[in-house]
């Protein structure tokens, strides 16, 4: 099986770090962010359609996958969004590309937001796949939602937690991860496999884990700072119909309150892996997008 | 030693078998503890009452060294557990009794003097809101700190799965976060409580007392609440001020819509109350338990 076919591998060391990328096509630059528990394989399918018309660079990031995973502080900046942002903007520099499109998925998505905001001039259009802003999600806890999305309580426990507990078997909670979250079996061995190679590792716990505790944390300081602070960029928003976050918010109305220019965006038919799990559909909403 | 006294035995109570340590003479009071612990939980109080009181001390089911409940949510609904209570006390003779309840077992109190109205003369909670509450005030700093009762609620085998990995590390880690004075834990009794949890089967009941918590409690307590139904004995709540914090809403009008006849007790102690303010605890159980016979 050979996945990026013709992609260029890059490892670029940025301020704070080291971003594996792989990137190819030719045109304007995208930038792809993948989100937890996986890696920018998950992009797959996408990455060879949008390289037809796109300059495609598809981020590992911090933490995940093939790139660095700096030492954690104990206010957990290293791992805030803000960080693994600046890690993207100056990768991106390094391609030799200033103005660009980003599409992040899950945690890629809360990084594309942070670099939409933290780094203006840079990104030009903002595609968020299955996420609402993190302070809305957090600020609307009720039952229902806690209990659904309870690893957000579960990851940000204090250090060493829930590292011991998934470090006991991960790739039980990497598929559990995956099984429970998606609409659909759609993950083949392979791919799978190669999650797991990450994700097996106790680095890579450790630093999904400071993901989400930066999140309960410094990246809320952050984002509260940033209130009532919009984007000038259009936003698509993108999420799965059998999935969590549609139940709960109203996405594009959600959405609108974060930028001036056009929010557009609907569910697509599948769980929470929109790129997997309904590559076509998320292909033909992100097309149209990317390309106006 | 703990329990010097007590009788132990072992009852089989609607196919489920509950260990269970007996002492003492006069109206019973049953006494039941909570996650992630066992009977030993009453080694202090239990002692303190049984001069004055039938003290009977039982592993809940599922948990210590009780076993024969199946791991589901329906059987470890507090309206079964609760029944379960009550086949006990029948066989023991014991009609009309006092109950004192610790965190699970204070579920399964307050759902058994609803289900089973005039069988308890007297209930003490401790350290709990009903179920029903504790969800509905649930926003993120309240599940940021009980992550616990999103995570153990997940469908099986994810929490089983999880915590069994090292249950006994589990249970530490829990004293250790619950705990507001560790030094006054027994290590033999924190121990035991670790020792439980490496049985999978002790695991898989907490896991299906939890799950029950998430949905067939909740909908048992809405459906009394709906109905205006209340506990209708003396309802003494005795609080953890290093615990259970009062953020809003007083602890004390909260059981109030719960019950008509509520005092309360908070004690500057961790969750752990019959442990790190035993005497305190106990003082507290035989006052409240005695005005009912001084009543008389």
């Amino acid at each position: 099986m050979i996945w990026f076919d013709g992609f260029a591998v890059r490892d670029i060391t940025t301020s704070g770090s080291v971003v594996r990328v792989r990137v190819g096509g030719v045109g304007p630059p995208v930038l792809l962010l993948h989100g937890h528990p996986e890696t920018h394989l998950m992009w797959r399918h996408l990455a060879p359609e949008l390289a037809q018309r796109f300059t495609v660079v598809a981020a590992d990031l911090r933490g995940y996958g093939e790139s660095g995973k700096p030492p954690t502080t104990a206010d957990h900046a290293p791992y805030s969004k803000r960080s693994m942002a600046l890690d993207m903007a100056e990768v991106m520099t390094a391609l030799g590309q200033d103005r660009f499109a980003v599409v992040g998925h899950d945690r890629g998505g809360r990084v594309a937001h942070r670099l939409a905001r933290d780094h203006r001039n840079r990104v030009a259009k903002l595609a968020v796949l299955d996420i609402c802003p993190t302070l809305d999600m957090y600020e609307c806890t009720d039952m229902a939602f806690a209990r659904a999305y309870y690893h957000w309580f579960f990851l940000i426990q204090p250090y060493d937690l829930p590292e011991r507990m998934i470090g006991a078997d991960p790739a039980y909670y990497l598929r559990s991860k995956l099984a429970s979250s998606a609409g659909s079996d759609v993950f083949p061995v392979e791919v799978v496999a190669e999650y797991l190679r990450h994700y097996a590792r106790p680095e890579t716990i450790h630093a999904i884990c400071e993901d989400y505790r930066a999140s309960a944390g410094i990246d809320l300081e952050h984002d509260r700072a940033d209130r009532g602070r919009l984007l000038d960029v259009p936003i698509l928003a993108l999420w799965g119909a059998k999935g969590v976050v549609g139940r709960t918010f109203d996405v594009l109305d959600v959405w609108r309150r974060y930028t001036t220019e056009e929010v557009s965006g609907a569910p697509l038919p599948c769980g929470h892996f929109l790129p997997e799990e309904a590559p076509e559909a998320t292909l033909a909403a992100l097309m149209p997008f990317l390309e106006t | 030693m703990m329990f010097d006294g007590f009788d132990t035995r072992r009852i089989v109570v609607d196919g489920v078998d509950v260990p269970v340590r007996t002492a003492g003479s006069g109206p019973p009071v049953l006494l039941l503890h909570g996650f992630p612990q066992t009977h030993t939980a009453w080694h202090q109080v239990a002692p303190a009452l049984s001069g004055e009181f039938t003290v009977v001390v039982p592993d809940l089911p599922g948990y210590g060294a009780s076993r024969g409940l199946e791991p589901t949510a329906e059987k470890f609904a507090k309206r079964n557990l609760a029944r379960l209570m009550v086949g006990l006390m029948d066989t023991l003779g014991h009609g009309r009794f006092a109950l004192a309840g610790h965190d699970r077992g204070a579920r399964i109190g307050y759902r058994l003097a609803l289900d089973h109205p005039g069988r308890i003369t007297r209930f003490a909670p401790i350290d709990i809101l009903p179920t029903l509450e504790v969800w509905e005030a649930m926003n993120w700093q309240a599940a940021l700190g009980s992550y616990h009762w999103l995570l153990l609620a997940q469908p099986a085998p994810l929490p089983e799965n999880l915590v069994g990995a090292d249950g006994p590390g589990y249970v530490r880690h829990l004293i250790d976060r619950w705990a507001g004075h560790h030094d006054r834990l027994d290590p033999t009794a924190v121990a035991a409580y670790a020792r439980a949890f490496a049985d999978p089967a002790v695991v898989a009941a907490a896991c299906a007392d939890y799950r029950a918590g998430a949905t067939l409690d909740v909908e048992h307590d809405r459906v009394d609440r709906d109905a205006g139904r209340k506990i209708d004995c003396p309802v003494l709540l005795i609080w953890a001020r290093r615990y259970l914090k009062e953020r809003g809403r007083r602890h004390l009008d909260v059981w109030r819509s719960w019950a008509e006849d509520v005092r309360e007790l908070p004690l500057d102690c961790g969750h752990f109350v019959a442990e790190e303010a035993a005497q305190d605890c106990a003082a507290a159980l035989l006052s409240f338990f005695s005005e009912e016979y001084h009543a008389r």
